[in-house]
C-alpha cells in the first residue's frame, strides 16, 4: 500500500545539514603510557569541517566522504639515555705528554653520563577521513526522529607517517646533545644517535598507534560520529497542522496524525514516507 | 659552565703527587672538608719503595675513585699501592654526576700530600667540558684567564690536532706561568707545583662576575711554553 506522504531531501540538502552536525570549534584528548624503558605523554587537538555527502542505495548508506581533520598531535617522550647508550669516556684515548717532571704523563679520561630525556614532539594533522552511516527512524514521545548511527568500523586512519615523525623528531633532538660533547667527532655521533634510534624505533610505533587510537576516540566522541545513541538528522512531530486556524475558535488549525515513518535512500535521495491516520 | 676547583675534585679534575721519597702513607678519599678528620671513610694504603733509578724514569701509577653506594663514601682501587722512588700517582673520578666532591690526603712516616692544598711535586687537572671565559685564582688571589673555545666551532682534524696537547701552567711564587691561556672544550689543564706548596686553583664562586660565554673578540694570549 502506498504511504500517504513523502518527502525527499537532496545529497546538497544532506550536506548543509550534515555540516551542521560537525563539531563547532576544536576538540581535544589527551592520555599517557608507560613502557619498559621510555614512557610518553600526548595529546590530540583538532577541528573537523567539510565534507561532502554519497548516497548508497544499494546498502542503504549514507558516506560522509573526506571530512577534514586538522590541527595536531603533542606528546613528550621520555627516557634515560643512560639506559640504552654504551658506556663511554672522552677522549677516546689516554692524551700523554712527556714533560711533566721529566716523566711521561697521561691525563685522565672523562666519561659522560647520558642524562634522562623528554623530547617534545608535534605532528601536525591534515588528514581527511570518511565515515559511513546507517539510519533509522526513532520514536521519541511525540516525535518521529530519523537518526544517524555511525558505523565505527568505517573510520579508517593511517597512522604509519606519525611514526616517521616521530623518530625525525627524537634524531632532531638527541643531535646536539650528543654534538655538544667535546671529543665525540662526527661519525660517532652519527652512530650513538642511531643507538637510540633503534632503541625508540618500537616505541615510536607504538606511539603512533596510540595516537591515532586517540584521534580516532576523539572524532568517534564527537555529536555527530558518535556511535552510542545516533544523532537526529530530522525530526518530524506526529502532529502535522495542514491548515492553520485564522484565530477565531470556529477555525481551529486542521492536522494530521502520522502514524508510522520510514526512511530510506533511492535515487539519490534521503526519502521520508508517512502513515497517516 | 665547569666548576673548577683544586680543593673539591670532580669527574673533570685529576690530582697527581710525585713520591721522591720511600714512606709508607694512610691516605683518605674523602668528602670531610680539610681539618676534619674522616669519620666513617675507610683508608688506603700507598707504599714508595726504595730505587736508585733516576727520577726521570718514574712511572705513573692510577688510582680510580669510585663512589661506594652501600657505605656513601668513596672508594681508591687499588686499596693499597706499592710504587717506587720517583713514580707519581693520578687519583681520578670518571664519574661522580650527583656525588659530592672530594679531596685525596694522606699523611706517611716522613710526609705527606693533599689535594686540598697541593705541592710540591704535585698537580691538579681540569678536563673542560663547557666553553667560556674563565679567571681563576691562585691561593684565593689574582684572576687569570682560560679562554675556551667550542669545539664546534673548530674542524675535526685541527680540533685533534689542538687536543693532544695538554698546555701545563706552572705555579711559582703562588703566580701561574702562563697567566693566560686560550684551549678549546676537551682539553686537560695540568697546574703544577714544583717547588711550591700549599697552593689551590679555584674560579671564585661569583659566575656572574668571573665567568663569561665566549664573545666575538677572544683574548689571545702568549702559548705554554
Amino acid at each position: 500500500m502506498p504511504s500517504d506522504a513523502t518527502v525527499a531531501v537532496s545529497q546538497d540538502g544532506l550536506t548543509t545539514l550534515l555540516h551542521g552536525l560537525l563539531p563547532n570549534g576544536p576538540i581535544s584528548k589527551s592520555s599517557e603510557v608507560e613502557w619498559e624503558l621510555f614512557s610518553a605523554s600526548y595529546d590530540v587537538s583538532i577541528a573537523v569541517s567539510g565534507g561532502s555527502i554519497q548516497l548508497n542505495d544499494l546498502a542503504q548508506v549514507i558516506r560522509f566522504l573526506d571530512i577534514n581533520v586538522a590541527g595536531h598531535a603533542h606528546a613528550e617522550a621520555a627516557c634515560d639515555l643512560g639506559k640504552i647508550l654504551p658506556h663511554l669516556c672522552i677522549p677516546p684515548v689516554q692524551i700523554c705528554t712527556p714533560g711533566f717532571f721529566g716523566r711521561k704523563f697521561c691525563t685522565p679520561q672523562y666519561c659522560p653520563t647520558w642524562p634522562s630525556v623528554s623530547i617534545p614532539i608535534t605532528i601536525p594533522l591534515d588528514i581527511n577521513v570518511s565515515a559511513d552511516f546507517n539510519l533509522n527512524v526513532v520514536e521519541d514521545g511525540s516525535n518521529f526522529n530519523i537518526v544517524l548511527g555511525v558505523i565505527p568500523s568505517s573510520l579508517v586512519i593511517d597512522a604509519t607517517p606519525m611514526a616517521g615523525l616521530i623518530l625525525q623528531a627524537v634524531k632532531d633532538y638527541l643531535h646536539p646533545i650528543f654534538a655538544e660533547i667535546p671529543h665525540i667527532i662526527s661519525k660517532v655521533i652519527d652512530d650513538l644517535v642511531h643507538t637510540a634510534i633503534s632503541a625508540f624505533d618500537d616505541a615510536a610505533k607504538n606511539l603512533a598507534i596510540l595516537i591515532r587510537t586517540l584521534l580516532h576516540d576523539l572524532i568517534l566522541g564527537s555529536d555527530l560520529l558518535a556511535p552510542s545513541a545516533g544523532i537526529t538528522l530530522l525530526s518530524f512531530s506526529k502532529t502535522q497542522v495542514l491548515i492553520p486556524s485564522d484565530g477565531t475558535p470556529a477555525n481551529p488549525d486542521v492536522s494530521i496524525t502520522l502514524t508510522k515513518l520510514k526512511v530510506n535512500i533511492a535515487d539519490g535521495e534521503l526519502v521520508a514516507t508517512a502513515d497517516i491516520a | 659552565m665547569d666548576f673548577i676547583n683544586s680543593r673539591h675534585l670532580t669527574d673533570r679534575d685529576g690530582f697527581v703527587q710525585v713520591f721522591s721519597e720511600a714512606d709508607h702513607y694512610i691516605y683518605y678519599v674523602t668528602t670531610a672538608p680539610e681539618g676534619y678528620p674522616p669519620r666513617h671513610e675507610d683508608s688506603f694504603q700507598l707504599t714508595v719503595k726504595p730505587s736508585d733509578a733516576a727520577k726521570e724514569s718514574g712511572k705513573q701509577h692510577d688510582v680510580r675513585v669510585v663512589w661506594d653506594t652501600g657505605q656513601a663514601c668513596y672508594k681508591a682501587s687499588p686499596a693499597k699501592l706499592e710504587i717506587h722512588q720517583h713514580d707519581f700517582v693520578v687519583w681520578h673520578c670518571e664519574r661522580s654526576q650527583g656525588l659530592p666532591a672530594y679531596s685525596v690526603r694522606g699523611q706517611g712516616k716522613a710526609g705527606s700530600f693533599s689535594s686540598s692544598s697541593f705541592g710540591p711535586e704535585a698537580a691538579f687537572t681540569h678536563f673542560f667540558f663547557a666553553p667560556g671565559q674563565y679567571r681563576y685564582q691562585v691561593n684565593g688571589k689574582g684572576s687569570y684567564l682560560i679562554d675556551v673555545l667550542d669545539h664546534r666551532t673548530i674542524e675535526e682534524k685541527a680540533y685533534s690536532a689542538r687536543v693532544s696537547n695538554p698546555p701545563m701552567v706552572y705555579v711559582r711564587q703562588g703566580r701561574p706561568t702562563p697567566d693566560a691561556l686560550e684551549i678549546v672544550t676537551g682539553q686537560t689543564v695540568i697546574w703544577v707545583a714544583e717547588g711550591e706548596s700549599g697552593v689551590m686553583i679555584a674560579v671564585p664562586l661569583q659566575p656572574e662576575a668571573q665567568i663569561a660565554p665566549q664573545t666575538t673578540q677572544r683574548v689571545v694570549p702568549p702559548r705554554a711554553t
